[in-house]
């Protein structure tokens, strides 16, 4: 009996696990610029003296407050975000310029998986003491 | 003479279609396309599509032995290919080309010319930069009223791609190259290669599973005690590079399925692997595993 109820358990979580692998080609709250698209070319270079203070605030983000730490992540590494191309096809929009744009302005990571993804491997990855170029690397194997 | 000779051009050029591309135009032979991408290659047949009409004698008959023909009608079928591709063995490189058959009594020959913009009255000359290899026309078990290109079987590393009309069938197998390579040299598997302790994380639950990794046949292969799905039970490790794989899904030994968005980070990036994280979308940390054996 305790068996077959874990199995249930076990079954369930599956379900809801990889099922969230499956929502990736279609969901429903991503906007519609927003999907992986591969890029060429190289990153951008970050801009001398570039800062977090546009980056939106855990104020801005009430209706998203699990982003907050995100948003608060990339605040502290703008010379880094700044310095990676964002592959989430919104590259050609005006304003848009490397990855600490999207977390900028509109907030359009707020609704973008790429970005998020993109966002957090940037600062776990340099939480890790990786360098601009091993972050880059690890994005274009990660999105290439 | 001359005046018999050209309403006689003027008949045949209404009945068969002019060269001239007219959109709003009934037509006895109506364009068609049909397309299929596989794995980032895209495949695409243009093409003219002739009705049987009640006509018994397609091949032998309507189409002479002998004949260069264009299956389709009208301009020539073409076949487009946005990468470089592989037809029945042949190399073929990235392009459009127009498609022609000798048809004969027994094996057809074809011909993909680099020249797409053809009327089918108008065969090319033999020349070498055309692509030519031989195909088997076979009788189908269904008439096929409308000439018709499909492709029937997708596979991860190509597709089959085929003609029928009437109860002709012939077939092209068609390889693309993968967009990542599926085997790996001996000594870069090396490095990850061993016994791995993995702590799955919710949502995969909070159990500890083995989780091994061997060297076969010059693929990486995972076999992923309990996994949370059966088909993850045994899967290759596909390298991104900088130490990132993500599982290829097996079938009858194939690969049928990349699942990129779940991805094992192997540490370090230098040397032996000493462990892995696993992360999905949203950089989500789904699990931790640790090597257990002796590098």
């Amino acid at each position: 009996m305790h068996k077959s109820a874990d199995q249930s358990r076990r079954t369930l979580l599956a379900a809801a696990a990889f099922g969230m692998l499956g929502i990736v080609g279609t969901p429903r709250w991503k906007p519609a610029r927003c999907r992986h698209v591969q890029v060429s070319g190289s990153h951008p270079d970050p801009r001398p003296g570039v800062d977090g203070s546009r980056v939106l605030t855990t104020e801005q983000l009430q209706d998203v407050p699990d982003l907050a730490p995100l948003y608060d992540g990339i605040r502290g590494i703008p010379h880094v975000a700044d310095g990676v191309r964002c592959t989430c096809g919104c590259a050609s929009e005006e304003g848009m310029r490397s990855l600490l744009s999207c977390f900028e302005g509109s907030g359009m990571a707020k609704g973008c998986i790429i970005c998020q993804t993109e966002g957090r491997m940037v600062v776990r990855l340099h939480g890790a003491g990786r360098t601009l170029d091993q972050i880059r690397a690890a994005i274009d194997a990660r999105f290439g | 003479m001359t005046r018999r000779f050209s309403l006689l051009m003027l008949v045949t050029s209404i009945v068969l279609g002019s060269p001239t591309d007219l959109d709003a135009q009934i037509r006895a032979s109506e364009r068609g396309t049909v397309s299929q991408t596989v794995d980032g290659t895209t495949i695409t047949v243009d093409y003219g599509r002739p009705q049987v009409r009640g006509r018994s004698d397609l091949f032998g008959g309507v189409v002479h032995w002998g004949e260069i023909w264009t299956p389709g009608a009208n301009w020539a079928t073409t076949l487009r290919v946005d990468r470089d591709v592989t037809v029945e063995g042949q190399a073929l490189p990235a392009g459009t080309y127009s498609v022609w058959l000798e048809v004969l009594e027994g094996a057809w020959n074809a011909v993909l010319d680099p020249e797409p913009r053809r009327f089918h009255l108008m065969p090319p000359e033999e020349s070498a930069d055309q692509v030519r290899f031989s195909v088997q026309p076979i009788t189908g078990d269904d008439e096929v009223e409308v000439l018709t290109w499909s492709f029937p079987r997708v596979k991860p590393t190509g597709t089959t791609l085929q003609l029928a009309w009437g109860t002709t069938v012939v077939t092209l197998e068609i390889r693309v190259q993968p967009s990542r390579p599926m085997t790996v040299a001996p000594d870069f598997a090396a490095r990850y290669v061993g016994a791995y302790r993995l702590r799955h994380r919710p949502p995969l639950g909070e159990e500890e599973v083995r989780f091994d990794v061997q060297y076969e046949d010059e693929h990486l292969v995972a076999s992923w005690e309990s996994p949370p799905n059966p088909l993850f039970a045994e899967v290759w490790l596909i390298s991104l590079g900088e130490g990132m794989f993500v599982p290829a899904l097996l079938q009858d030994g194939e690969v049928f399925d990349l699942v990129m968005d779940l991805v094992f980070e192997f540490t370090p990036l230098e040397g032996e692997s000493r462990g892995f994280e696993v992360r999905a979308l949203g950089d989500e940390l789904w699990g931790t595993a640790t090597r257990v054996d002796e590098p």
